[in-house]
């Protein structure tokens, strides 16, 4: 059975992170984010660009 | 292609419930290069679904219409800064909610290729420090959380925004510690 859950995913960051080594956002940036040059996406506690609306992923 | 875009609509309108912005993609699936493909009427269709959002009181919404990788057609509506009246461009950036759900199963996905995560093995084998007062959470495995199969308690949108990841957070929980930038639970 399937239940709608938030949950799941958020406790995946923290599986990508003891597997990775890395922090999530860090393992996003650099295995998804910027080999598909995805250049205008990123978590809003990263580092964002002044001529950007800040922006939430 | 009409199907597609009623689809797109229809999750863009529950978005805009809960965010103040919307952003949407269009895949369009004319694949075959043979036959030359009209985006005309899906265009013309991408701007009604639009306005529409628009006059349901969403502040800015971009959309794009996407042939494998080329873009066919973007355009940005309503206002991204009230304040300066600045509409919103190509490279304006949303709030993506849940399409955040996307990134987390291909980051876990990449581990799965390289050997070093498998999908039906427990959680707890991969951290350890997973506790639940209930039992039978040593059984969850990663596939279950990827499907919403975890016997999780469905999501009562409490924490359902936040600014940033939130590491550990079952165990920031447990400490009464919470999350930075976690909404205030609500009343359900």
């Amino acid at each position: 059975m399937s239940v709608y859950c938030n949950d799941g995913f958020t406790i995946t960051a923290a599986l990508v992170e003891a597997i990775s080594g890395k922090s999530y956002v860090q393992f996003v940036q650099d295995e998804i984010l910027t080999p598909l040059g995805m250049a205008n996406t990123r978590y809003r506690s990263a580092h964002s660009r002044p001529d950007h609306t800040p922006g939430l992923m | 292609m009409s199907e597609i875009l009623r689809r797109v609509t229809a999750a863009a309108s529950v978005t805009t419930f809960f965010l103040a912005s919307v952003t949407t993609f269009l895949v369009a699936s004319c694949g075959s290069k043979s036959s030359q493909p009209t985006y005309d009427a899906a265009i013309q269709e991408g701007q009604t679904a639009v306005q529409e959002l628009i006059n349901q009181g969403a502040s800015a919404v971009a959309i794009a219409l996407v042939d494998d990788k080329r873009i066919i057609w973007s355009q940005g509506f309503g206002l991204a800064d009230r304040v300066t009246g600045q509409m919103p461009t190509d490279s304006t950036m949303f709030g993506i909610g849940s399409v955040s759900k996307m990134f987390a199963t291909i980051a876990v996905m990449k581990l799965v290729d390289r050997g070093v995560v498998e999908l039906d093995t427990p959680l707890v084998t991969y951290l350890p420090a997973f506790r639940m007062a209930a039992a039978g959470y040593e059984k969850i495995t990663v596939r279950m959380l990827l499907n919403h199969s975890s016997g999780f308690p469905g999501t009562d949108f409490r924490n359902m925004i936040v600014r940033s990841p939130c590491r550990d957070i079952w165990i920031r929980s447990s400490r009464r510690s919470p999350c930075r930038g976690s909404r205030p639970r609500r009343a359900t």
